[in-house]
Parts: C-alpha cells; structure tokens; sequence
C-alpha cells in the first residue's frame, strides 16, 4: 500500500518533470556540457602533439594519485574527467531538486499533496526517486558517449568505464541526498540555491583529496564508497535529526 | 463512542520556539460540525497538520477515529478524511482531470471521481490545466478532491480565504452540500462563515483553545449589550454614561452598554441620557455576536 502511494506520486513528479520546459533544459544544458562535450574534446585533444608530449612535472609524479598519468591523455583521464563526472552527477539532480522540492513548497502546490491521503514521507521518498531516475535517465546516456570514446581512442578499456559508471551512481545517490538535506533546511529558493553550493564542498573536497592520494582505477572505487557514505549520512542525519517536519513546518 | 476527532492536551513547539499549540484539549463527535475559529496564528493550520500527521505533537496526543496520528493504523483512519488545504497553489503542468485522477487512485484504485467532479461541476474544466482555472473553480476543485473517496470527515481550512465576496458566497452551497452527512470541521477567521456553517465552536487564541461548546453555550455567557446611538459625539455619551456609573464602550459611532438586563434597563437608560441633555435617536437591546464571543473568550 505505501508503495502503491509513492508509485503513484512518483509518476506525477516525473511527468512534471517531463512537462516543465525550463527545468529539462537547465538540467539537460549543464550536464551535456560536462558529462559530453568536455569530457570529448578533452580526450580528443589529449591525442594531438602538444599534449601527446606532456610530461608530469616530478614533484606531482611523486603523488599515487599520479601513477598512471604519463601524458596528457592520462591527465585528462585519471585527473579532469573524475571531476567533470563528479560535478556533472552532483548538479544534475540538486537542480531537479530545487525544481521538485523547493518550488513546490513555495508556490503552496504541496499543500494541495497534503491534503491527499499520504504523508510527507510518501512525498519526499517519491520526489526523490524521481530525482534519481530522471537524473540517471539524463547522466547515464551521456556517459555512455563517453565510454565509446574512451574504449575507442584511449587504452584505459573496460574496467575504466565501470569504475566511472560506479562513482557517477554514487555520486547520483549522494546528490539525491544532499537535496534532501536541502529542501529541509532551506526557507526559500535563494537560501536552497546558496545550500547547494555548500552541500557540493565536501564531495568536490573528497574527489581532489582521492583523485591525487589513490592510485589508479581505485580511486573511481574508493571515491564512489566515500560518495555512498556521504549520501547515507545526509539521509539519515536528515531524516533522524532535522526529520521531514522541517519540510512542511 | 470515540470522537471523531480529538486533541488531548496538546502541545506543539516548533524548533525555533514558537509555541503552535499549547495544551489545547478539543473534541469532535461524530456527525458534528465544529468549527476552530481562531485569528491568523492561532493555530489552526497545525492543528490540521496534526490532522494530517505532518506535525508531531510536543506533548499530549492527536486521535483521528479513535486511532493516533502517529500509531501504525493512521494510514487507514487518513483515508476515511478529506482535506480542503488553506490557500492552495496550482500545478501549472498538471490539468484538473489528472489531479482528479491521482487524488482518486491514491484513496484506492475502486474509487473514480467521476461524482465528486459531477458534484463540484467541474466537468467541463477537465482538460484545463489547473493554474488556469479561476480562484472560484480552484477552490472546488480542491473541495472535489476532499471529497472523492465519500470521506466519513471533512476538514475545511479556511476554504474561502483569498476569494472575493461574490466567489466566497458561490462557495458556500457546495461546502453547506459537502459538510452534509459528515463530520465535519471548518478552520476559519470569519465569523459570519462559522456560525452559518458550523453548530459547535471552539476559539482558538495564540495556541489555546480558550472557549467551546455550541454556539448557544458561549453566547450565554456575554454580557447582554444595549446599544446607544445619539446626534452628539460617542465620547459625550460616554461621559454621560460614566457619570451614571454604566460601563461602556464606543463602537461603530455608536455605545454599547452593558447592563444586566438591556430590556428591562433599557427605558431608564434612555431616559435619563434625554434629561442630560443627549439627543438619543437610538437605544435597542443588541444580541451577543460572535465577535463579542471571540472578544470575551480573548479576555
């Protein structure tokens, strides 16, 4: 029965989302630029001679997180593109997030989903699932240009792909969270627009910290676990000590 | 039999310290129809939050059908309730129809609305996304979705808060229509709308609820008020009512009195404010209204 509610509310949301114009393109527009475009023309640059020669300086050639980085194809891959993904996964649902969240708190439509036989509970679990499936459904065709990209012009191969996959989903989930974390603590549009850019820090903070200090392919594994602690974390301080009150209150 | 509806010393602070609710004690026979008057921030829109197990109480316990709002067989309770939300906003991507459809499904997938929507006559407006719809059509539409499932309670918060005269008066049939039958419980500011509405009152003040019982309860006990309007100013009235030791107070451009009995002190009244010199063109016993009730209870 509570699943049979929160499916219902679920489709609504998508389809809400689906119907809003300006919320597709602005959560369409930032993550084309960043999960396709410059992860693309970044890898492609990467072949031409001036980066073909590009040599570590020694200092960094010290750092694990630089192992596998000898030209200017491996910086793009083991350097740049974690952050693109990174950042790409954690804007893609914290603008659907406001969208769902905090606009329908403040134009008072979420008073009209109360009146109705749920509770809060039903309704953010139903918004957040459809801020994960749509961000998924955005993010994970994009990669995947990516991937055939990478498997094609670059010797990072298969398990590159999967590695990256796994810290976008996690990254996903983590940001899914962080809007939770947003829509109850901020008043308004303005106060959940300034959140989110702190709620970022941490998981930008983390991928630097694990791009540099972890060697090879582990760092798309060790980085995504951390993104799922995050994300736990947020989930339940959320829930347990701001609780979904501060959500309608 | 267990009251349909009961608040039981009930309080509810808010993390930033507001007090919504403070050991407010209120109950709702079934069949009633009560009404919680109250000013803006009294408390109302939390108790219905209560209602609605949004707001969990500080202290004390919210029942709904004899069940607690927040015990494990408050999902079944819920859907035997129908909600009529303060203000709504619309969905600027959503039309009637699907709202309709979704407030449907979500009582149980044997309930249509085709009755509630033929009751409300919104038949026509279907297709019509929902922030087009007039304030008027939004309200019905929200009273429609209340209604879908037949709830055994209604609750009506402020159903016609932010609606001009003329919509507020359209309105009134269908919620006299909807309340029929039911349980039902209007929160509101507007006195004229509690009284032609509801048979039972409880006042709520900053939290509190300060009076109630029926309409005749609380009216019993106001003062009975003898009105007095006279060419001269309502400050020279006063004055002269002072003088004659009667406590008054201006309202209106006129001077209400109070007396024991305004019938039988009336003529006296009259006729010694003539002597002073008080041209008195009016002097009529006046009946206690809610206003007077709301004043009295906030004293």
């Amino acid at each position: 029965m509570i699943i049979a509610e929160v499916r219902l509310l679920f489709w609504k949301e998508v389809r809400q989302l689906t119907r809003n114009t300006a919320a597709m393109l602005s959560s369409l527009f930032m993550p084309a630029v960043l999960m396709v475009l410059a992860p693309v023309l970044a890898l492609l640059a990467g072949r031409t001679e001036p980066y073909r020669s590009l040599r570590v300086p020694a200092l960094s050639s010290t750092l694990p997180g630089f192992d596998l980085v000898h030209d200017g194809e491996g910086y793009f891959l083991y350097i740049t593109l974690p952050f693109l993904f990174v950042i790409a996964a954690l804007l893609t649902p914290m603008l659907a997030g406001i969208h769902t969240l905090i606009v329908e708190r403040e134009r008072r439509s979420l008073e009209l989903l109360m009146a109705l036989p749920v509770v809060v509970g039903d309704i953010l679990a139903a918004k957040l699932a459809a801020i994960l499936a749509t961000a998924v459904a955005t993010i994970v065709p994009m990669f995947l240009v990516d991937a055939v990209v990478i498997v094609s012009l670059t010797g990072a191969g298969s398990a590159y792909v999967v590695g990256a996959l796994f810290l976008i989903v996690t990254t996903l989930i983590a940001s899914v969270s962080a809007s939770l974390l947003m829509a109850l603590m901020a008043r308004d549009l303005r106060s959940a627009t300034s959140l989110g850019g702190m709620l970022s820090v941490p998981p930008l903070f983390l991928t630097g910290l694990c791009v540099v200090f972890v060697p090879g392919l582990g760092r798309f594994v060790v980085l995504g676990l951390l993104m799922l602690a995050l994300g736990c974390g947020a989930l339940y301080g959320g829930l347990r000590w701001l609780t979904s009150e501060r959500y309608v209150a | 039999m267990a009251p349909a509806i009961a608040f039981r010393s009930v309080t509810k602070r808010f993390p930033n310290g507001t007090l919504g609710l403070a050991d407010a004690t209120w109950l709702v026979a079934e069949g009633a129809h009560a009404c919680l008057l109250g000013s803006s921030g009294s408390g109302k829109t939390t108790a219905v939050r209560m209602l609605q197990a949004a707001l969990r109480p500080t202290g004390g316990s919210v029942l709904l059908l004899g069940v607690p709002v927040d015990g494990p067989a408050f999902r079944q309770a819920r859907s035997r309730l129908g909600i009529v939300p303060q203000l709504p906003g619309m969905y600027p991507d959503l039309t009637a129809g699907e709202y309709m459809t979704l407030a449907a499904r979500l009582y149980g997938d044997e309930i249509r609305p085709d009755r509630a929507i033929d009751a409300l006559d919104l038949g026509e407006y279907l297709q019509t996304r929902m922030t087009y719809l007039s304030p008027n059509f939004q309200r019905r539409l929200a009273l429609a979705a209340a209604l879908v499932a037949d709830p055994d309670i209604l609750v009506l918060d402020e159903p016609t808060a932010g609606l001009e005269p003329d919509d507020a008066r359209d309105l009134q049939p269908f919620l006299r229509e909807a309340m029929r039958g039911r349980t039902a419980v209007l929160c509101t500011h507007r006195e004229q709308e509690a009284r032609a509405l509801c048979q039972e009152v409880a006042i709520l003040r900053a939290g509190r609820v300060v009076a109630q019982g029926t309409w005749e309860d609380l009216t019993r006990h106001i003062r009975p008020r003898l009105r007095v309007a006279a060419r001269q100013s309502a400050d020279r009235v006063l004055a002269e009512l002072e003088r004659l030791n009667l406590h008054a107070e201006a309202a209106d451009g006129a001077v209400l009195v109070s007396t024991a009995d305004p019938q039988q002190d009336g003529a006296s009244v009259l006729r010694q404010l003539l002597d002073a010199g008080v041209d008195v063109y009016e002097c009529a016993p006046v009946a206690p209204e809610v206003k007077d009730i709301v004043l009295e209870a906030y004293q």
